[in-house]
């Protein structure tokens, strides 16, 4: 498995720590890399649309069960003003996590990628912030009083 | 040097509860399911939230989706790919975070129950819904 599929901050582990099991890693040897934040970042938002694709077939399940019951639920949920928050912050999720894969991506397949993560991390960053800045405010146009 | 306790009661000897070969398709797979859902879960949210407004979402709108069989293959692939790939990933994380043992052998079965019945529970919506005339 190559560096970047592992917390970078994994590296500073001592030579008698590769006897010991990673699930018994002090927390102290995981801090302070900006890498890690990176690789926490991709896991929270991995989990959390994890999270919500269950929900999802849960939701859409009910297209089985006729315009009611699916309108109902789509209503009275998804079509709320204050589900637009949870909604962007999904969008924002998978946009992080498909920037920031395609990051380890790179550092898997390119010998030099390393020295080059900070570049990396800094493009993961702003082409965040020029996808989701317009996708907001598209999401929440139609939720805006007029 | 001591023989392990398990080898000396004839059990087999399992060093590693994972093995490297698949890790490393799993490894793969995450990587390449991952590529591909950049265009199929971006694409999807983007068709829903952006070209589309959430207003507009309703069942009238997903049964003429499904109308089409070729929106059915995309929702189809994509819940395959998602669900994998999530599922996947989270069988990582609880191999890094639950410690070994009982916990942890119980968290590996809830992920690939999970997994079985989401995949079977979509595929069966997908396929049998009918539009309506």
């Amino acid at each position: 498995m190559s560096a970047a599929t592992v917390d970078p901050a994994l590296a500073e582990r001592q030579p008698d720590d590769a006897l010991r099991p990673l699930d018994r890693t002090p927390l102290r040897v995981l801090r302070n890399r900006e890498g890690h934040w990176a690789w926490v970042l991709h896991r929270l938002t991995g989990l959390g649309v994890l999270g919500f694709l269950c929900l999802h077939v849960l939701d859409t399940s009910m297209m089985l069960l006729g315009e009611d019951a699916y309108n109902h639920l789509i209503k009275s949920v998804y079509q709320q003003w204050w589900f637009q928050p949870a909604e962007i912050a999904l969008g924002g999720a998978l946009v992080y996590h498909a920037l920031n894969g395609l990051r380890v991506i790179v550092l898997d397949l390119w010998e030099d990628g390393l020295r080059h993560d900070p570049l990396l991390r800094r493009l993961v960053v702003w082409t965040f912030l020029v996808v989701m800045i317009p996708l907001g405010g598209v999401m929440l146009w139609p939720f805006l009083p007029r | 040097m001591a023989v392990s306790p398990a080898l000396s009661q004839g059990r087999p000897y399992r060093a590693q509860a994972v093995r490297p070969a698949m890790e490393f398709y799993s490894w793969y797979f995450l990587r390449v399911s991952g590529l591909l859902l950049i265009f199929l879960a971006l694409g999807h949210f983007l068709i829903m939230h952006a070209f589309n407004s959430i207003l507009d979402v309703d069942y009238h709108f997903v049964a003429q989706r499904w109308a089409l069989p070729a929106w059915r293959i995309y929702d189809w692939l994509l819940l395959v790919l998602s669900l994998l790939h999530g599922f996947n990933g989270l069988r990582v994380v609880v191999n890094e975070h639950v410690p070994a043992g009982m916990v942890r052998r119980g968290a590996q079965w809830f992920v690939a129950l999970s997994t079985i019945v989401f995949l079977a529970l979509g595929t069966y919506v997908i396929v049998a819904f009918r539009t309506p005339v």
